[in-house]
């Protein structure tokens, strides 16, 4: 009777063995076979038992992470890939033409107006090379995290009329009348000054880039917050690009020549973001406008 | 480049006639493969056959650049058009079902499967009542199982309402970040350019073309292509008489205007005053959803 007892738990004990070690190989099998091949999959399991199945849990949690660190290289180096191929491209559009017109002055023969044009065209064109390669590098810079903001009290206010009075020339230019209402006093906020500026700047050149002879800026205090819109007419920018206008290198037309490199409103969101603000776009009709929130100081 | 799934010559006939002909396909990793074509094209055939559910009558298949298929198809997740499911069951039941089968350890992995493709709110409701859209969602979630390397989903928009169509895309877009090579099959273009990045138009199931979003654009971009002996003057002189900076120069030096489309002699005429030799100016790009149509037709089988 023992001994019948003692056999039967030999052959139960036995099947168990030989259970484990089947299992044990097909892991040691799948283990070689993520390891040789780059895929997704996780381990799976037979044994249907406590121990057996939280080993394998932890190890697929081991997996997840090793996964998730490709993917984030992987993101990281398309972007890369994809900065430098559409900046090749929007550098050599203006180079081209600059140089087209330098052989020109050199070719002589044209009178002093036009000489003059050609240099101011060359300007120009260098101008716009330089500030593509200035938000080049900013944008890396923010994405790689160098990006240091001293953080203040600041008035808002005074900013906002600074910066628009900087485009004075370029909205004379355009014909674009402002349509500015802003608070009487001071609008303070926390944050990084130049920051600030950036982003008001991105928004504004960006608005007169693409808005027809309409701007509108809009600064109010909100209950123990502050409210920043600027919006632009426009015929151009369509619902379905506004979800994405945030988004580095978009620019909404694509048959278009690129006027920009399609960063000013991803840094704008970068900046907006890290001081602890919201930002986002919206279209009504023919009214494009972004709008900030964030707490006051 | 790596490809996840390579066809050579792969041929599949019923009858003595050829469903899909001689076909090499191409996708490559990280690629949403859109696989276009009109309804009996050949599209499902192509799919059961890389999925191991029809034998090809000749030619071969290669997953992940191997050709052990028995061991690369685990790697694989696929919905076929009319999803295959336990009709009685409840949509955590089907995929519970699947998570024994497939001996996936982790308990939370049918939740977070329900969540993902919006079904977390079916709760008794049996597979037979759903939607035909729940069913194409409640197919993609059990393909999803096992964590594939390669998702291929026949028609997934089948049957969905706009909204549908919109989070089924933001899915796959998701999906896609997460390392899952994609192909989709469809013979509506609208729903398909908006997210792939890569191309294939079968045409009675001849593969008439195979290309990828940026030649996509570039063959459908409007412009005036121009080729001259001197590229930097030629520029001069378009933005000098027509005012125009519209335009862009390629690396092999042409130059692609974008406005003044329907003034190509004037163009040509201003650029030959200038004394520069044109070589060829023409007018180029049509639009997206006429140029698909077009290939599915095979009337651009040049």
């Amino acid at each position: 009777m023992v001994v019948g007892i003692l056999i039967l738990i030999i052959v139960i004990l036995s099947f168990r063995l030989y259970l484990y070690r089947r299992q044990l190989s097909s892991i040691r099998k799948q283990v070689e076979f993520i390891r040789e091949n780059e895929t997704n999959m996780e381990l799976s399991i037979t044994i249907h038992q406590k121990e057996w199945n939280s080993l394998i849990v932890s190890l697929n949690k081991l997996l997840k992470d090793i996964k998730r660190c490709k993917y984030v290289t992987l993101n990281q180096e398309n972007l890369f890939k994809q900065t430098i191929t559409s900046v090749s491209h929007d550098l050599r559009t203006p180079l081209t033409s600059a140089s087209g017109y330098i052989q020109m002055l050199y070719k002589g023969g044209l009178d002093e107006e036009k000489q003059k044009e050609y240099i101011q065209i060359i300007q120009n064109r260098i101008n716009s090379v330089t500030v593509m390669l200035n938000q080049l590098f900013e944008y890396t810079r923010l994405e790689s995290n160098v990006y240091e903001l001293d953080y203040e009290r600041i008035d808002l206010n005074g900013i906002v009329c600074d910066t628009i009075s900087m485009f004075y020339d370029e909205l004379v230019q355009s014909k674009i009348e402002p349509d500015i209402q802003i608070e009487e006093g001071p609008v303070w906020v926390f944050g990084d000054s130049l920051a600030w500026i950036r982003i008001i700047e991105n928004i504004i050149s960006n608005a007169i880039k693409y808005g027809e002879n309409w701007i509108g800026i809009l600064l109010q205090k909100e209950d123990n917050g502050i409210y920043l819109r600027i919006s632009n007419r426009t015929s151009t920018i369509e619902q379905k690009d506004v979800e994405y206008i945030f988004e580095r290198f978009y620019t909404t037309d694509l048959s278009k020549t690129k006027k920009s490199t399609g960063l000013g409103l991803a840094i704008a969101k970068e900046f907006a973001i890290r001081m602890g603000g919201t930002i986002e776009a919206e279209l009504n009709d023919d009214i494009f406008a972004i709008s900030i929130r964030m707490k006051s100081a | 480049m790596e490809y996840v799934l390579q066809t050579n010559n792969l041929t599949k006939s019923y009858a003595g006639k050829c469903v899909v002909d001689h076909v090499n396909m191409n996708i490559k990793r990280g690629d949403i493969y859109g696989f276009v074509g009109k309804n009996g094209a050949g599209k499902t055939t192509l799919i059961r056959m890389v999925a191991g559910l029809a034998l090809p009558t000749q030619g071969d298949i290669k997953l992940f650049g191997s050709k052990e298929l028995s061991e690369q198809r685990r790697r694989i997740g696929t919905t076929i058009e009319n999803p295959a499911l336990y009709p009685h069951m409840t949509a955590r039941q089907n995929l519970e079902y699947y998570v024994r089968l497939y001996g996936i350890p982790e308990k939370d992995v049918i939740d977070n499967l329900l969540k993902l493709v919006g079904l977390e709110n079916t709760n008794k409701k049996k597979s037979k009542n759903f939607s035909l859209g729940m069913k194409q969602r409640l197919a993609i979630a059990i393909a999803l199982l096992g964590n594939p390397d390669f998702l291929m989903l026949d028609e997934p928009t089948n049957g969905l309402d706009p909204f549908g169509i919109k989070e089924m895309r933001e899915l796959l877009l998701e999906l896609n970040k997460k390392g899952i090579t994609i192909l989709i099959s469809s013979h509506i273009l609208g729903e398909l350019s908006k997210i792939a990045t890569a191309y294939g138009i079968i045409n009675n199931g001849v593969l008439v073309d195979e290309f990828n979003k940026n030649e996509l654009m570039e063959r459908c971009k409007r412009c005036i292509k121009i080729k001259v002996d001197d590229t930097k003057k030629a520029i001069a002189i378009i933005e000098d008489k027509f005012g125009t900076v519209e335009y862009d120069v390629l690396p092999d030096d042409r130059i692609r205007l974008f406005s003044h489309i329907n003034k190509v002699s004037d163009v040509n005429k201003q650029l030959v005053l200038g004394d520069i030799a044109v070589e060829s100016i023409r007018v180029v790009g049509q639009d997206l959803e006429g140029y698909f149509v077009e290939l599915m037709e095979g009337k651009n089988n040049d």
